[in-house]
């Protein structure tokens, strides 16, 4: 076992790792919500998940700002009928989704 | 005290396993089903932690196999996403002990799962004072008998304890004396006898396979029953 300087080393790497790969995840996601709304159905799940797994990780790696728009962005998706595009809030989603880029990004 | 996590998110896995290390926990940890089933059996652990939600199986499934290979001595955490209530309520009733809400928050973790291991650690010493019919809970200083409490004074309590911690050994009567009454009590060995018989009474041992029994000259023998 570690002693407890190297884990807190270690949880302080882990949390510079997590944000650095924020961006990357964002645009999965702006990739993804592109596709949605074009038609592809088949990317909805996809969609979900990745905003699923951000909403779930944020608030633990030290960014509670990205579990919170992440957590409004897998409500709006998940209150749509699997993504069919007459049922997505498409400003509204777009709005949380650029919120979610501010926070990622600054 | 032995942590086994099993987590699909390399980064959430880490991050747990370093917060349980920081708490003294030793973490083994996998990242699927199959992986996390092959390290519980090599070295079970006294404490599983478990993603509910599994990209190629599902929690569920891992806490029945725990369940099934373990029984329920082994508590078991699940993690689950925030809000999803049918989720927490189907795993506490299938078997899990306490759930943590992602995004994990350091303090609640540990604390769930500190208490958590409180509540074993006082199953085991509950369990650990359990002889035959009889349970002697030290903490109410209580003596049951297939869950029937046994009027015992506070006295009695302390001698049913000593001889049931040496059950199958010789006690002599200056030992319990000592022991019992303490070391600067002004009496005789009768006092013991008549506490023993009484307590013998009280202990309906006539009702079990127990005896107490005298040893001519030298004291008493709480004896368990004989293996069949």
């Amino acid at each position: 076992m570690a002693d407890r300087e190297q884990i807190e080393n270690r949880l302080f790497q882990l949390r510079i790792q997590y944000q650095e790969q924020l961006p990357q995840r964002l645009d999965e996601i702006y990739s993804l919500w592109s596709a949605l709304k074009a038609g592809d159905r088949t990317k909805f799940l996809q969609l979900v998940n990745c905003v699923h797994r951000l909403s779930g990780s944020g608030a633990a790696f030290g960014f509670p700002e990205i579990t919170e728009e992440a957590g409004r962005l897998e409500q709006l998706l998940e209150a749509s009928q699997s993504g069919r595009a007459s049922t997505l809030p498409v400003a509204e989603i777009e709005g949380v989704i650029n919120s979610l880029a501010d926070r990622t990004l600054n | 005290m032995r942590v086994a996590l099993l987590e699909d998110d390399d980064e959430q896995r880490e991050l747990l396993s370093l917060w349980l290390e920081s708490a003294g926990y030793q973490v083994q940890s996998a990242p699927d089903a199959a992986r996390f089933q092959q390290m519980v059996r090599k070295s079970p652990p006294d404490l599983a932690v478990l993603d509910w939600n599994l990209p190629e199986s599902s929690g569920e499934e891992v806490l029945s196999w725990l369940r099934t290979h373990y029984g329920l001595k082994m508590p078991v955490v699940f993690c689950t996403a925030r809000g999803a209530s049918p989720d927490l309520i189907h795993a506490l009733e299938s078997g899990a002990d306490d759930y943590l809400v992602k995004p994990l928050s350091r303090g609640e973790a540990l604390a769930r799962l500190n208490a958590v291991m409180r509540r074993v650690d006082y199953r085991e010493a509950q369990a650990s004072n359990q002889f035959g019919p009889y349970l002697l809970d030290l903490q109410r200083k209580q003596v049951y008998m297939d869950g029937e409490t046994l009027s015992l004074t506070q006295r009695e309590f302390d001698l049913a304890n000593y001889l049931f911690q040496r059950h199958d050994t010789l006690v002599r009567r200056d030992q319990l004396l000592s022991a019992v009454w303490g070391q600067s009590a002004e009496l005789t060995t009768r006092t013991v006898d008549n506490h023993v018989s009484r307590l013998r009474r009280k202990l309906r041992t006539e009702e079990t396979d127990w005896r107490l029994t005298s040893v001519y000259q030298q004291g008493y023998r709480l004896e368990s029953p004989p293996a069949t």
